[in-house]
Order: C-alpha cells, then structure tokens, then sequence
C-alpha cells in the first residue's frame, strides 16, 4: 500500500468533484484526504487528493487526465504532499 | 426558437439525419421539434432498443448515433447501451428529457438522477437547467463524442429549459477551461521513439502485429494492410479488431485470446516483438497476463495515454493518431528492414494457420453452426455485408468462422458483452447502409432480450436477415458449467422457448425453420435472397461447444479444445425436450 498525492485543476460544473472521486474508488484507491476550493482561475476549483492504494498511481494520473472536466493534474510525492498540507 | 428547436437545429448542422428514441412525458417538446425538421426518427419499441440501434448505425458508419429518451425510466432503460458504447468506444449522443428544473430534487414523477447515474458509463455527460447553457453543452457533446477516443456522451436536458425561447445571447466558451478533449492537438511524434521503435522491428526475428478495436476507429485499416504488406508481419486481431486487416489477408492469423484460433495463440506465446495497435489487452485477449507474450517486447500505439501499460508493461510507446504513426513507422521502417530476418518465423505461422485452422467436417446430420456460419459467410464476403451478433457461443462463432474486410462489417458488443444488442444493431446499421445486405446472427437466449424490435423492422419496411442458432440452452453459461463447475447445469434449460417460427410470423416477419444439414444450403439460398427481413430458424445440438477454449485466468498456451468431460452422462442431455418432459 503506498501513498500518492494529485492536485487537480478542473472545470467546475455540477459533478466535477463527484466524477473524481468516483474514478478513484473505482480503480481502486482510498481517499485520506481531500480539499475542494475554488480555483482563482474563472469557473476552476483545485482538488488536492491524498490516496492510498497497491495500484499504480501513474495509471490514474492518466486516467484522471483523460476526464473532460479537468484542466490539469499535479502528482507530487508523499513528502511534499506532508509540507504542502503543513502550509494549508 | 425553443430550447427544444435549438436542439433538433443544432443535430442537423452537424449532418445528423436519423435519430433513434422513444417518447415520453418529460422530452414531449423535443418530439414537438423533430415534427416537420426534416431529421428521421426511428421509433424502437423499448429505449434499450433504441441505443443499441444508434451504436449499430454509429459503428457501421463512423457517424455520431444518436439516441433519445424521456426521463426517468426512459433514461434508466438507455443506461445498458451506453455503457456497451463506453465499452467499445462509439460516438453516441445520448439525449435525455428530464423533469423541469424546479422539480429536480424532489422526487417528481419520473424523476431519476440520470446525470448521477450516467457517470461510470460515460465519456462526459451534462444536466442542461438553464437555456443560456444549451448551446455550450450541445456543441460540447457532440463534438466531444467523435474526438479522440470516441465514446457516449449524454445531455439531460430539463423541460422547462426545452420549452424556454433561446435568448439573443448566450454563454460563450471559456477558452481557459475549455476541455482538454476539445483543445487542438499539438502533440508530436517522439522522434526518439520513433527511431527505437524502427531499431525495434528492423530486428525483431519474431515480430507479431496486434491488431485491436482502435485501428477501425481510426479508419487506419488501409495502412496497417499496407503495413502488414511491406513488412510481412503477422498479424493477430481482438475481437474488435476483426477486419482491421481483412479476415482473408494471408499474414491475418485470426483471432487471439480465450476463444481465438491456435495458429493466433501460438504466434502471441512466441513472439519476441509485439506491435499492439489501438487495443487494451483485454484479459479475454490476454489470458494470463503473467503468462502473456512471454518473450516479447511491446511497442504500443494508441491514442490513448491512458491505455498504455495500463496492463502490459509496453517497452515502447507512440501515442497520437494512429494513421500519423503508422505513415511515420512505414517511411522510417523502408530503408532498415530486412525481410529475411523474420523468414523463418513467418513460414511457422503461416505453417500453423494452415496446418491448425478450423475443421467443419462434423460427422452427423444435424446442423453444425460453425459450418453453416462458414458457408453464409463464403456466400455474402463479396457483398460487404454486415454482420451484427448478440453474445454467446454463436458470438465466438461468427468470429472465429466469418470473413470480413472491414471492422465495420462485424459488429458485436465486445467489452460489455451485452446480450439483446444484435438485432436493434443491425437495425441501426441497415439504416446508415440501406443498400448493404444486414445480418444479425443471435441465439435462442439472445434473441429474447430485444425482440421487440422485430416490430420496428416491419414498421419501417426494412430487410434484416436474423440468423438464430437455436441449441435450447444458454449456451456459453452451460458450457462453462460443463467445464468448471462440475456439469451442474443451473437456469441454462431454454427448452420451453416459444416457437420462433410464429413469433416471427406474429411480427409480420418472414420465417422459416430447418435442422438438417442437408437443408442448409437451399435455406441460406432463400435467407439471402429476400428484399424483406427474414428470420431462419436453425436448430442446432446443445453440445456443440465453443473450441479451443482457454480457461479463464490461464495462459493462452492452456487452450483446451474438447470437452473432457464429454463421455460422463450430462444432466440435461435430454435435448429439445420441455423441462417437464426430461424430468419424466
């Protein structure tokens, strides 16, 4: 079981949040945490994610990406997941 | 102009002239806009119908299928088919009334949350409950539908927003936010990957083409025959893939995978250099992924980023649209490549394609469905036919024993595996390509599932041939008890079917019934030659087993290809009789 971070910038529309972290559970990662606020960016929100799973996470970077409504997405390790939640 | 004119305007600027659906309370005035404007629809008689024929008409064509349904149990009754199109990656506009506005959220009737329930099986979807946003959210749809890797797209489009004028202006795109999917395309062929992947199959001594779903999609199928022609490269297909290079290509192989051909299986096994073109490794592809194409590196061409070593590590990938690479791949390839490197491999596979191929020399009277698929298929090759099944054994049958030219002449539900999808598929299909000849071959189980849809051939006048390979059975469940599950036959007894014959009959439909072989030729003779649709019955032994078979979760070199347990008495051999009877 490992632990990844995403920050992602995403359109906001009624069911952007749900559809990320509908995808997460389905390809099989649990949720520890996660912030939604929004994005400076006209109509943008940020989600941060921090995930735990035995699958890999460079699979769901994609597959995050793939969804029409996001813009962008980080991945970042563990440790500087810890210093960016410290800051938050 | 209504939000509900704006829609049907909107569908014909984008060159959609047919539409399939069913109404109901909450799209009435989209029915009200489609009166007069000049877009066909064709009313199915069950919503599942309707989406099924939509996908038929989308993947015979390349054109978007659209879809249309009222809310609530209209929209829960699409969700099959849509997700059978998120599957197997057509353009499908799903269109969905929904309850006014105000009322969403308060559980009025009909009211479901469709944009909820839409999401796992869909590409994108939009709840429209503002008119200011229709023309953003329309636009969107349709054109994210048919872009990159094509998929469903459904709109829900509230009431009151279909019956509201459109205003004189209207939300414009955010060129900031505007979706990925839409953006232009920049992206450049690695140039560094190109070269490894020339270095690659310039020295490759055995290198196999891996041809899946994504090279019809992308209407590559003329360069990859082109490259399988300079290269002399073996080539596989999936199930999808079947027709990327026609079925009588001397290097195509077949089909691999649980049901594919021996010489396709043996060539995967053994290769030392994979060329996997617009697929997804597929578990029914690969068996068992530990055990998959165990000597071979993997070059990946999707694209799909996503796709690749989602499954199977690649080695290698090239990533964009496929015709760009495989144009790139043949000029780098040209002046490097050696035919005689791979002589030795390509005189085994093709040693094995001939020496393994199937066998229809089956040695009793009754019918047997692989040779009578084989002879329906020598006799319609030429005429471009399109061929469109249900799932089940007759399913794996049609891949394995028909030959097509083109992915877009074999349609069959392959990543949901959706029982009912034939026949409004073909139905689908034969209105795209009026003038082809349309077949859907089915099975006794299969048939049932949407055969309501026999009313909508004879409503609208059109010929679909309907193959039914009758065997009393859900065949493929009952084969896999067979196999695994000790010979303990549960619900796979479909021996108190109605008789086909007159529900055909009831519907308007031609009919007809054989279960001889000596029958079989004069009964396709007529089956062709009818300008109407036309059932024929066919009844076929329940024992008649899908072969070779690779055991779920086992190498591809594990294929079995007879019934070990054939000699012990089997529960429900009693064929063709009622349960009653076998039980006397």
């Amino acid at each position: 079981m490992s632990t990844s971070t995403f920050k992602i910038i995403v359109r906001q529309s009624a069911g952007s949040l749900e559809r990320i972290l509908r995808l997460v559970r389905h390809r099989g990662f649990n949720v520890n945490y996660c912030l939604a606020r929004e994005e400076c960016l006209e109509n943008g929100m940020s989600v941060t994610l921090q995930l735990s799973s035995e699958r890999s996470a460079d699979n769901l970077y994609h597959q995050l990406h793939k969804l029409v409504d996001v813009v962008e997405v980080h991945h970042t390790k563990p440790s500087r997941l810890r210093s960016c939640l410290g800051n938050e | 102009m209504r939000g509900a004119d704006y829609l049907i305007k909107t569908l014909k600027d984008h060159q959609v002239d047919t539409v399939f659906g069913y109404p109901g309370g909450a799209i009435m005035p989209v029915y009200d806009a489609l009166l007069g404007s000049g877009v066909k629809h064709v009313l199915c008689r069950h919503e599942q119908g309707a989406v099924f024929a939509a996908d038929g008409y989308a993947r015979s064509s390349g054109r978007l299928g659209v879809c249309i349904a009222t809310s609530g149990p209209g929209a829960t009754n699409l969700i099959t088919g849509i997700a059978n199109a998120h599957m197997d990656s057509v353009p499908l506009l799903a269109i969905t009334g929904q309850v006014a506005s105000n009322l969403i959220g308060t559980d009025a009737f009909q009211e479901i949350d469709t944009y909820g329930m839409s999401l796992s099986v869909v590409k994108h979807s939009y709840l429209v409950t503002h008119i200011e946003e229709l023309p953003r959210m329309l636009n969107e749809a349709i054109q994210l539908a048919q872009s990159g890797r094509p998929g469903p797209v459904l709109i829900d489009i509230a009431k009151d927003v279909q019956m509201a004028p459109m205003p004189a202006t209207t939300l414009a795109f955010c060129d900031d936010l505007r979706p990925n999917a839409l953006s232009a395309s920049s992206q450049q062929l690695d140039g560094e990957s190109l070269q490894l992947a020339t270095e690659l199959l310039s020295t490759s001594r055995k290198p196999l083409v891996y041809a899946g779903g994504g090279v019809g999609l992308a209407k590559a199928s003329e360069l990859l025959t082109s490259f399988v022609d300079q290269f002399k490269v073996p080539t596989v297909t999936t199930l999808k893939g079947i027709g990327a290079l026609p079925s009588t290509h001397v290097y195509n192989l077949g089909m691999l995978g649980m049901h594919g051909t021996k010489a396709a299986n043996i060539a995967v096994q053994e290769c030392d250099l994979l060329l996997v073109a617009g697929a997804r490794l597929d578990d029914r592809a690969t068996g068992d992924l530990k055990q998959f194409a165990p000597h071979a590196k993997v070059i990946h061409i999707d694209c799909d980023r996503a796709e690749i070593s989602k499954l199977r590590l690649a080695d290698l990938s090239l990533i964009g649209d496929m015709n760009s690479i495989l144009i790139e791949l043949m000029t780098s390839l040209s002046s490097r490549f050696k035919h005689q490197m791979a002589h030795e491999w390509r005189y085994r596979c093709l040693h094995n394609k001939k020496e393994l191929g199937f066998r229809y020399d089956a040695p009793f009277s009754g019918i047997y469905a692989p040779a009578l698929l084989k002879k329906l298929s020598d006799r319609c090759l030429q005429q471009q036919a399109i061929v469109t099944c249900d799932v089940g054994q007759h399913q794996m049958w049609v891949a394995q024993h028909m030959q097509f030219n083109a992915s877009s002449q074999h349609l069959s539900s392959g990543g949901l595996g959706a029982m009912g999808y034939g026949l409004p598929a073909a139905l689908g299909a034969k209105f795209a390509h009026p003038d082809h000849t349309v077949i859907t071959v089915s099975g006794d189980g299969s048939i049932m599932m949407n055969i309501q849809e026999l009313a909508t051939l004879k409503r609208y006048g059109i010929a679909v041939k309907i193959l039914l390979l009758d065997n009393q059975r859900l065949g493929m469940v009952r084969q896999w008890q067979n196999l695994f599950f000790e010979q303990r036959f549960s619900e796979v007894d479909l021996s108190d079917n109605p008789d086909f014959v007159e529900i055909a009959h009831a519907f308007g439909v031609r009919s007809h019934s054989i279960n001889q072989s000596s029958q079989v030729d004069s009964a396709l003779d007529e089956f062709l030659a009818s300008d109407e649709s036309y059932l024929l019955h066919v009844s076929i032994d329940p024992d008649d087993n899908v072969w070779p078979l690779v055991p779920p979760g086992k190498s591809n070199s594990d294929y079995i290809e007879d019934n070990p347990n054939k000699t012990k008495a089997a529960p429900d051999s009693s064929q063709h009789k009622r349960p009653e009877e076998a039980t006397q």
